[in-house]
């Protein structure tokens, strides 16, 4: 039992120098939300948005049962070994999000930061990423927490929040991923120059602010700002389809959208203003098969830990968000070691 | 005046009288009758030339306008560079859509037309522009290029240009109809005048028989011929006329409206599954509900929970042409695509849900593939089937209008004999009575 504290431990400390490894462990341990990044931005001035408090602990997740596995010696009769013998994983994802879960228009293959998640939770049960060794299934956002308690998938990785309200079907792993909405404005020297920390409250009146109905942003946007005039978009690339034609001022939801849209158009937009909420990403898991959580838990921290979830980072979401590459969101676990 | 009367009480001077009216209807009525053929020529050459052309082009118009909108999709689903033949066929649309838009403009629109022609004309660019823009972005692997394409159907294509050139094709099909009743209707006016110059004819045979003790007067039964001429030919031709320009409508332009309706019908729901597969599902699967419901309108749907069956337009295209064997069969082929369609486009959306993208699309965009073969098979049976039913169409009007031919010099002729016979015979008339 020892090795499970001693080997993240050991990690950490051979990578100091990366940024947000440095939380302690006990904090971890005892499930309270991590310290923000170095050099995180400014809180607005209301307050420091947080997770989903209705519920204790909502981002714990189950504690990995020690290193990762190797693929040949998985524990015989887990969810894993009767992944590994039928052959593949299915997996339920969106194939509009940009730039988590996208269809590569060059190649119409599917690509994303979710998409290589899973390719590598696929490689840590297959020990190797063959193209069929995961079935993509697209699943709408409000059937997600259906298909997995249904056994439809396996698992989901598709910008998914962690909440109480879908902690009560579906278990999450660990967060992977630190989103919050933002604004996405034009570089024109006047919007990209102005001051955003009053949050969306102190926005212009009449700014025209594109959302897109139905989503917990333009939500956010109505209750918060009511003296901007909100724009409708079908879609996220809809609102800026209506930001370069000149239809709308500014786009807001969450910066992981905001950034697949800046890297779009990556010359004359930029994100601007702290987040104005916390969304943490987690991928969702049958509640009866814990092993496999904590399988997933296990394949997170070894990403965190060997830098690849930094090269994901910068494959996908690049400089959008700002020039640095951000630490990874650090693990937090319900249970004790 | 009193001589007048004096004349009218005498047998001669009522001979004369009696003539001059007879002369004064039958040349009446013959003008009548030949304003009325000439009138029925124009409505006849109008629904040859003006109204029926006019509708052709409308129809092109919608038809290259779907096209493109379906097309465009297509070109953009296919990732990479486009092929060549999607790419052209694009063009083809738009350049097709606007050379009819001209020839529809130059040919001298005015009022609604021409309200719906520009507002085609000036939208057209727009949506060009922003399909080239979505192009452009996905080319550089931008998946904004999506967003810019639904834009470009959503709210240019179908929101502004399809319904105009709906529009411009129902008043197309308004003014068909109407030359077309012209042309066919009963000339009542033209017949009871000429009946009434016929009842005249007798009328004066029986006084003039009366008041000379002889049995028929010549002019008179000449008159009366020529009369009873003009109602038989006028009967016979308008007659065979309308038989033959209402076929032009029951084997000619009805069945094209309907088949042209169910291409357009085909032509949407290929769109919608094109722009089913470039959303990748931000639309929340209106695309995919437009194409089921379009699918309904196209091969009709079953009665279910209350709600009334709904016959499809290629049932009631094969409903319509099962007079004309040649048509009907290209309705069944297409029928028969569409069965095949639907299974190929089930596929299509299994696929799809199965994150198995390339293979979704290639069913779509490639030439060989099942849902665009499908496709291409109805589109091209329904595109048969309009051609020949135009070509049916040509021939009936044709007919229709050669059955006119020589009626209005007809009708005028005759009238011409029926005065000048009638005068000829109450001149002989008078003259024995003014002989000493």
């Amino acid at each position: 039992m020892s090795t499970r504290i001693a080997l993240p431990a050991l990690v950490c400390a051979l990578a100091l120098t990366v940024a947000g490894c440095g939380a302690g462990s006990a904090e971890r341990a005892l499930g309270r939300p991590a310290a923000p990044p170095a050099g995180a931005p400014r809180a607005p001035a209301e307050a420091v948005p947080g997770p989903d408090t209705s519920c204790p602990n909502v981002l714990a997740s189950l504690r990995p049962g020690g290193s990762l596995p190797a693929p040949t010696a998985l524990p015989a009769g887990s969810t894993m070994d009767t992944l590994r013998r039928r052959g593949f994983l299915i997996a339920g994802i969106d194939q509009s999000s940009f730039p988590f879960g996208f269809v590569d228009p060059r190649s119409n293959t599917l690509r994303g930061f979710d998409i290589d998640l899973l390719r590598e939770v696929a490689k840590a049960i297959f020990g190797d990423a063959g193209p069929n060794r995961v079935q993509f299934r697209v699943v709408r956002n409000e059937d997600r927490t259906v298909a997995i308690a249904r056994g439809d998938v396996d698992i989901v990785a598709e910008t998914m929040t962690i909440n109480c309200e879908r902690r009560q079907s579906v278990e999450f792993s660990s967060v992977y991923f630190r989103a919050g909405q933002r604004l996405l404005v034009q570089r024109d020297g006047t919007a990209d120059r102005a001051d955003y920390s009053g949050g969306l409250a102190a926005l212009p009146r009449g700014m025209r602010v594109c959302s897109v109905p139905g989503s917990t942003s333009i939500g956010l946007l109505r209750r918060q700002a009511p003296q901007v005039s909100v724009i409708e978009g079908d879609t996220w690339a809809g609102c800026l389809v209506l930001l370069q034609q000149g239809q709308a001022d500014a786009v807001t939801t969450d910066d992981t959208i905001l950034a697949g849209l800046q890297a779009q158009d990556h010359v004359f937009t930029v994100v601007v203003g702290d987040k104005l909420t916390f969304e943490p990403y987690g991928m969702a898991i049958a509640k009866n098969r814990g092993d496999f959580v904590r399988f997933v838990n296990a394949v997170l921290e070894q990403l965190r830990r060997n830098g690849r979830w930094g090269e994901l980072y910068r494959e996908y979401l690049g400089t959008s968000l700002g020039a640095d590459t951000p630490a990874p969101p650090e693990a937090e676990y319900r249970d004790a070691t | 005046m009193g001589r007048l009367i004096r004349v009218g009480n005498t047998t001669p001077g009522l001979m004369l009288v009696t003539g001059v009216a007879l002369v004064l209807i039958s040349l009446l009525a013959g003008l009548f009758a030949v304003l009325a053929v000439d009138r029925r020529a124009d409505a006849a050459k109008a629904v040859a030339t003006g109204s029926e052309p006019l509708g052709v082009k409308t129809q092109d118009i919608y038809r290259a306008l779907a096209d493109a909108d379906a097309t465009a999709a297509a070109g953009l689903l296919e990732g990479g560079v486009e092929s060549a033949d999607v790419r052209e066929r694009y063009q083809q649309a738009i350049e097709t859509a606007s050379r009819k838009l001209i020839e529809a403009t130059a040919a001298g629109a005015s009022g609604e037309v021409a309200d719906k022609l520009a507002v085609i004309g000036v939208q057209l660019p727009e949506y060009a522009r922003l399909v080239e823009r979505a192009r452009a972005e996905t080319r550089q692997g931008n998946t904004v290029g999506a967003a810019y394409l639904r834009s470009a159907s959503k709210n240019v294509m179908r929101a502004k240009i399809l319904p105009a050139a709906t529009a411009l094709h129902d008043i197309a099909e308004k003014r068909l109809a109407g030359d077309h009743r012209d042309a066919t209707s009963t000339p009542w006016a033209p017949l009871s005048l000429l009946l009434v110059a016929l009842a005249a004819c007798a009328g004066a045979l029986w006084f003039f028989a009366r008041r000379t003790h002889r049995r028929i007067n010549i002019g008179l039964l000449i008159a009366g011929l020529a009369t009873l001429v003009s109602i038989g030919w006028l009967w016979a031709a308008t007659g065979t006329s309308r038989d033959h320009l209402d076929r032009s409508r029951s084997d000619g332009w009805g069945p094209v409206e309907t088949l042209a309706q169910a291409r357009f019908l085909t032509l949407q729901a290929h769109g919608d599954e094109s722009l089913t597969l470039v959303m990748r599902g931000s639309d929340n699967g209106q695309y995919e509900a437009d194409f089921n419901e379009v699918w309904g309108r196209l091969v009709g749907v079953d009665a279910r929970d209350g709600r009334p069956a709904v016959t499809g337009m290629l049932a009631t295209a094969e409903r319509v042409t099962r007079s004309d064997a040649g048509t009907l069969a290209k309705v069944k082929a297409a029928r028969a695509a569409a069965a095949d369609w639907k299974k190929a486009h089930e596929e299509v959306i299994t696929l799809y849900g199965n994150g198995q993208f390339e293979q979704a699309v290639a069913k779509v965009t490639k030439a060989d593939g099942a849902s665009r073969a499908a496709f291409t098979r109805i589109d091209e049976a329904l595109a048969a089937a309009v051609t020949e039913d135009q070509g049916d169409f040509a021939r009936s009007v044709r007919r229709g209008r050669d059955a006119l031919g020589g009626l209005g010099v007809g009708m005028g002729v005759s009238a011409l004999i029926a005065a000048a016979a009638t005068v000829d015979g109450v001149r002989r008339e008078v003259g024995r009575y003014n002989r000493p």
